[in-house]
C-alpha cells in the first residue's frame, strides 16, 4: 500500500485532528524546541495545503519555509518530485527581488548542507563505531561515542593550553629574548627559597626512570609542571606577552570552556524529553515499539537482543508483581523493610568513611616519608615507588573493592532491579569522586598545616615550606601519579584478567568453575566512571600541570583502541541491554559534577592560598589573583571601571535575584502544565466515551 | 556499472534529492553504485522485495517483509524506493518522520491503527515465541494500551502512537539503518 495515497485509503487521518492533542503543552513549548520543530501533524498540514492550488501572491518567506518541509513529508519520492515542480512553478512567477531572495536562500541552504555533509564525514572513527554498533548495539556504542567526544574535548583543551602557555614560552627560551622579571625578591625570607629538586651526586639510570613515574626530580624543571614557568613579562616587537597572566587565563578558559561544551551537549540529549508531562515514561511502549535496534546485523546479536528484550520484559511484569506485593503488605512488615534500609545505608556510610580514612592516611604517611631526607625507604626504589604511589594505589583498590560490596549488599533493600542497578551507580560515583576530594583535602592540610598558618611550619612562608618547597608541583605530582597509575591499572586488569579470562574458559570449557565464572561482559556504566574519573582527574590538574590535556588525550587514544580490542576478543554480548540515551544524560551530569569538584582546589588555590615564593609564575605575589587585578589596573579607564562594576556585589545581587525569579516562573509554568496535561487527557477519555 | 554519460547522475539530479531527501549527498551514489547492475541505467533498474530483504542490513531484520512492503511499489524497489527507505532510516531524519514510518510498518493489517492483532505480531515477532506465554502476552498487551491509548478505543492511532514515541528517547537511536 502506497503512503502516498495516504489521504484516500483506509488511514484514518481524521482522528489524529482531535484538538485535544494540539492543545497539548508540547505544542505550547514550540517557541523553545528550535525552529526546526513542527507542531502535531504540521507536516500533513503542509502536504493538504501542498496537494491543493498554491496561491499565487504568497511572499516568498512561506514558500522558503515550505521548502523545507519537503525533506520531512512522508511521501514517496515520485509524490515530492511533483510537488517541488509545483513550487519550482509558483517560483517561475516571482520577479526580481523576490527571485533573488530565494535564489540566496537556496545557495545558503545548498552551503550550509555541504557543510555539515563533509563534516560529518570527518568524524573520526566513524567506520569502528558502526561497526561496534552492528555487532553489540547501540547500549554500548554509547560508550565508545562519550569516549570520542572526551578526546575531542581534551584535544582541543591541549591545543588551547599548548598555544598559549607552551609553546610561547619554549619560543621565548630559544630565542633568548629579554626577561623583565616582576617579582620583589627583597621581602622574601631566605629559608623559603630552597628549593633544588635536581638529584645530588651520583645518579643512577633507575633514578630517572622512578623521576618519569613519580614525576619527581628531572621532571620537576620541564614544562610538565608549574614550577618550571617563570614570573616575568616578555618583550617581544613592540607587544609584552605576560606569561603569568597567559597561564591563569588560559586555564581559567579551559574549565570554563569545557563547562559550556558538556553542558551543551546534555542539553542537547536532554531536548528529547524536554516536556515533562505527567511523568510517565511509558516503558512498556517503549520496550516494545523503540526496543529493536534496526542497525544490528549480526545474527547471533539478534538472536541475543531478542532474549534481553523478553528478559527485560518479564523484569517489567515481575517488578509489577513485586510492586503490588508489597502494597499490599502490613505495616509491621514494611516498617522492618525501612529498619534494614536504614541499616544497609548506615553500613554503607561507615564503609565510605573507613575508605576516606585509608586514604587520608595513606597520603600523609606518602607525603611525609617522602618528604624527608633521611627517610627509610631512600635508596630502595621499589620501595619508594610504592610509597610514592599509596595515595593512587588505595583509592584504587577502594574503586575496584567496595563498587562490589555496594551490589551486594543492596539486594538487601529490595529495591525493583532497576532502583538498585541506579542506587548501586550512585553509590560508586559518590565514592570515586569523594576520594578524589579527600586526597585533595589531606594535601591541603599538609600544605597549609591544618588551616593553621601560625603553627611551626607555616608562619615563615604562609605554607608548609618543609615538607612542599613548591607546592603547586606537588599536587600536579599527585594528579600526575593518579594519571599514570590509572592508566597503568587498565593496562594491567585487560592484559592479566581479561584476556587469560577468555583463553581459560573457552579452553577448559568442562570446568565447572570456570563456567560459572564466564566470560567477560561489558558493562558499560562502570567504565564511564571510570572516564569521568580520568577526566576530574585532569581537570583538578591543569592549574599545576599545564601539560595534562596532552597527556589525557593521549591516554584515551589508547584506551579507546584498548578497549575495542578487549570488546572484540573477549567479551560476550550481555543479557541484558543498556540503555543508551536516558543513561548518556546521567553520565553528562557525572562529568558536570566531577568538574565541579575540579574547580574548587583550582579556585581556592588562585584566591585564597599564596604562591609558592621559589617557583612558577607567580612568585612573590600576594595570590595568583593579583596578576588580573594588576593588568586591569593597567586598562584604560572605562574598561577598568566596567569591569570593576561587574565584578562588584552591585552587580551580583540583582543578577542571581533574577536568575531565581526565572527559575520559580520555569518550574511554576512546568507545575502548570503537566496538570493541564492530566486535564486534557480526562477531557479526552469523556469525549471519546461519549 | 552502466555506460556512457547518460548512466552518471547530473548535477541538477542530485541537488534536487539533496533537498527532498535527508540523506547525505555522498551516500546517494554508494546506494547507486549499488543499485546498478551491468548493461542498466538507474532509472530503470528494479529490485524485488526479496533481492531487498537479502540485503545484510534487513536480512536479520523480524520486520524485514514489512519494511520492504511499506517502502517498495508494487513488491518492486526502483532506485528512488530505495532512496526514499534510505532517508527515512538514515541518522539525520527528523524523529516525526520515523515515527509515521515506524507506525506503516508496525501496523499489519493495515486498517491505519495499531490494535491488538498487530501488538500481538509485533511482541511475538521481537521475541522467540516458545519464550513467553499466552497470559503474559496479554498482559505485556493491555500494559501497552494503558500507556498509550488515550481515548481509550482498544487501538492506537498515529496521533497516539506519535504522542508516545516522542517521549522515548532512544527510539530515534534505534530506528537507525546504514545503507
Amino acid at each position: 500500500m502506497e503512503p502516498s495515497a495516504a489521504g484516500t485509503n483506509g488511514f484514518s487521518w481524521g482522528s489524529r485532528g482531535t484538538p485535544s492533542l494540539l492543545e497539548l503543552p508540547s505544542n505550547q513549548t514550540l517557541r523553545f524546541r528550535g525552529n526546526r520543530a513542527l507542531t502535531w501533524g504540521a507536516a500533513l498540514e503542509g502536504l493538504e495545503s501542498a496537494t491543493g492550488t498554491v496561491p499565487q501572491d504568497q511572499p516568498t518567506k512561506d514558500l522558503e519555509e515550505e521548502e523545507r518541509p519537503l525533506k520531512e513529508l512522508p511521501l514517496c519520492l515520485a509524490e515530492k518530485h511533483r510537488l517541488r515542480h509545483q513550487q519550482e512553478q509558483v517560483k517561475g512567477q516571482l520577479r526580481g527581488r523576490g527571485l533573488w531572495h530565494t535564489g540566496k536562500g537556496r545557495a545558503l541552504r545548498r552551503f550550509q548542507s555541504r557543510m555539515r555533509d563533509m563534516l560529518s564525514q570527518a568524524e573520526v572513527w566513524r567506520g569502528a563505531l558502526r561497526n561496534i554498533e552492528g555487532h553489540f548495539g547501540t547500549g554500548i556504542q554509547s560508550y565508545f561515542n562519550f569516549l570520542r567526544f572526551l578526546v575531542l574535548m581534551n584535544f582541543v583543551a591541549a591545543l588551547l593550553v599548548a598555544g598559549f602557555v607552551v609553546v610561547p614560552n619554549i619560543v621565548f627560551e630559544e630565542l633568548r629574548l629579554n626577561w623583565m622579571g616582576d617579582s620583589q625578591e627583597s621581602a622574601v625570607n631566605a629559608s623559603c627559597l630552597h628549593y633544588n629538586p635536581n638529584p645530588q651526586g651520583l645518579v643512577s639510570y633507575f633514578t630517572y626512570i622512578m623521576d618519569l613515574l613519580s614525576g619527581k626530580g628531572f621532571m620537576e624543571l620541564t614544562y610538565l609542571f608549574y614550577g618550571y614557568y617563570k614570573n616575568s613579562v616578555v618583550d617581544f616587537v613592540g607587544f609584552s606577552y605576560n606569561i603569568p597572566l597567559a597561564y591563569l587565563l588560559t586555564t581559567l578558559f579551559y574549565l570554563f570552556f569545557c563547562l559550556l561544551w558538556v553542558v551543551r551537549r546534555s542539553v542537547q540529549r536532554l531536548r528529547h524529553s524536554l516536556v515533562t508531562e505527567d511523568g510517565s515514561l511509558g516503558t512498556y511502549s517503549e520496550k516494545i515499539f523503540a526496543g529493536w535496534d534496526f542497525g544490528l546485523t549480526q545474527r547471533q546479536v539478534v538472536e541475543l537482543r531478542k532474549k534481553s528484550i523478553c528478559y527485560e520484559l518479564k523484569l517489567e511484569l515481575e517488578e509489577e508483581a513485586l510492586k503490588q506485593h508489597q502494597a499490599a503488605q502490613t505495616t509491621r512488615q514494611r516498617a522492618s523493610l525501612y529498619a534494614v534500609r536504614g541499616l544497609v545505608n548506615a553500613l554503607v556510610l561507615v564503609l565510605l568513611g573507613a575508605a576516606f580514612y585509608c586514604i587520608y592516611r595513606a597520603t600523609e604517611y606518602s607525603q611525609s616519608l617522602l618528604g624527608q631526607d633521611d627517610s627509610p625507604v631512600k635508596g630502595f626504589y621499589f620501595l619508594e615507588l610504592l610509597v610514592a604511589y599509596l595515595p593512587s594505589i588505595v583509592i584504587t583498590a577502594a574503586n575496584l573493592i567496595f563498587p562490589m560490596i555496594f551490589g551486594v549488599i543492596v539486594g538487601l533493600e529490595k529495591y525493583p532491579l532497576s532502583m538498585e542497578i541506579k542506587l548501586t551507580l550512585l553509590r560508586s560515583v559518590f565514592l570515586r569522586l569523594a576520594s578524589l576530594a579527600v586526597l585533595l583535602i589531606s594535601l591541603w592540610s599538609q600544605i597549609t598545616c591544618n588551616g593553621d598558618l601560625q603553627s611551626w611550619g607555616c608562619e615563615t612562608c604562609g605554607y608548609n615550606v618543609h615538607i612542599h618547597p613548591c607546592w603547586e608541583t606537588s599536587v600536579g605530582q599527585e594528579m600526575y601519579k593518579l594519571l599514570v597509575f590509572d592508566w597503568v591499572t587498565l593496562l594491567l586488569v585487560t592484559l592479566l584478567v581479561e584476556f587469560p579470562r577468555k583463553m581459560l574458559v573457552t579452553q577448559f570449557p568442562s570446568c565447572s568453575l570456570f563456567r560459572l565464572w564466564g566470560q567477560q561482559e561489558f558493562l558499560v556504566p562502570s567504565n564511564v566512571l571510570d572516564l569521568v574519573y580520568g577526566q576530574t582527574v585532569c581537570w583538578t590538574g591543569v592549574l599545576f600541570c599545564p601539560l595534562l590535556p596532552v597527556l589525557n588525550t593521549l591516554k584515551y587514544i589508547a584506551i579507546f583502541y584498548l578497549k575495542k580490542l578487549t570488546l572484540f576478543t573477549n567479551c560476550r554480548p550481555s543479557d541484558r541491554t543498556f540503555r543508551a540515551s536516558s543513561a548518556n544524560f546521567f553520565f553528562l551530569l557525572v562529568l558536570l559534577l566531577g568538574l565541579m569538584l575540579a574547580c574548587v582546589p583550582a579556585l581556592y588555590s588562585i584566591f585564597v592560598l599564596p604562591p609558592s615564593k621559589v617557583c612558577g609564575p607567580f612568585r612573590g605575589e600576594l595570590n595568583m589573583w593579583s596578576a588580573v587585578s594588576i593588568a586591569v589596573s593597567k586598562l584604560p579607564d572605562i574598561t577598568r571601571d566596567f569591569l570593576y562594576f561587574i565584578g562588584s556585589l552591585g552587580f551580583a545581587v540583582p543578577l542571581f535575584l533574577l536568575l531565581s525569579i526565572l527559575m520559580f516562573y520555569l518550574m511554576a509554568l512546568a507545575s502548570s502544565c503537566s496538570q493541564m496535561v492530566m486535564d486534557l487527557k480526562s477531557q479526552l477519555q469523556l469525549v471519546s466515551d461519549a | 556499472m552502466g555506460q556512457g554519460s547518460s548512466e552518471s547522475m547530473k548535477t541538477e539530479e542530485l541537488e534536487e534529492y539533496q533537498v527532498l531527501l535527508c540523506f547525505p549527498l555522498s551516500r546517494i551514489h554508494d546506494t547507486f553504485k549499488n543499485m546498478c547492475s551491468p548493461g542498466e541505467g538507474y532509472r530503470e533498474a528494479k529490485m524485488t522485495s526479496e533481492q531487498v530483504c537479502s540485503w545484510p542490513q534487513l536480512k536479520v531484520n523480524p520486520f524485514r517483509d514489512r519494511i520492504c512492503h511499506v517502502f517498495s511499489t508494487d513488491d518492486y524497489f526502483t532506485f528512488e524506493d530505495i532512496l526514499g527507505m534510505a532517508s527515512v532510516f538514515s541518522e539525520k531524519a527528523c524523529p516525526w518522520l520515523k515515527i509515521e514510518y515506524a507506525f506503516f510498518i508496525y501496523d499489519f493489517n493495515e486498517n491505519g491503527f495499531i490494535d491488538e492483532e498487530d501488538l500481538q505480531i509485533i511482541i511475538r515477532r521481537l521475541l522467540n515465541s516458545d519464550d513467553i506465554k499466552e497470559e503474559e502476552l496479554i498482559s505485556l498487551m493491555n500494559h501497552v494500551l494503558d500507556e498509550a491509548d488515550l481515548d481509550n478505543d482498544g487501538m492506537l492511532s498515529l496521533a497516539e502512537f506519535e504522542h508516545v514515541m516522542t517521549k522515548s528517547p532512544d527510539f530515534v537511536l534505534s530506528f537507525q539503518i546504514h545503507f
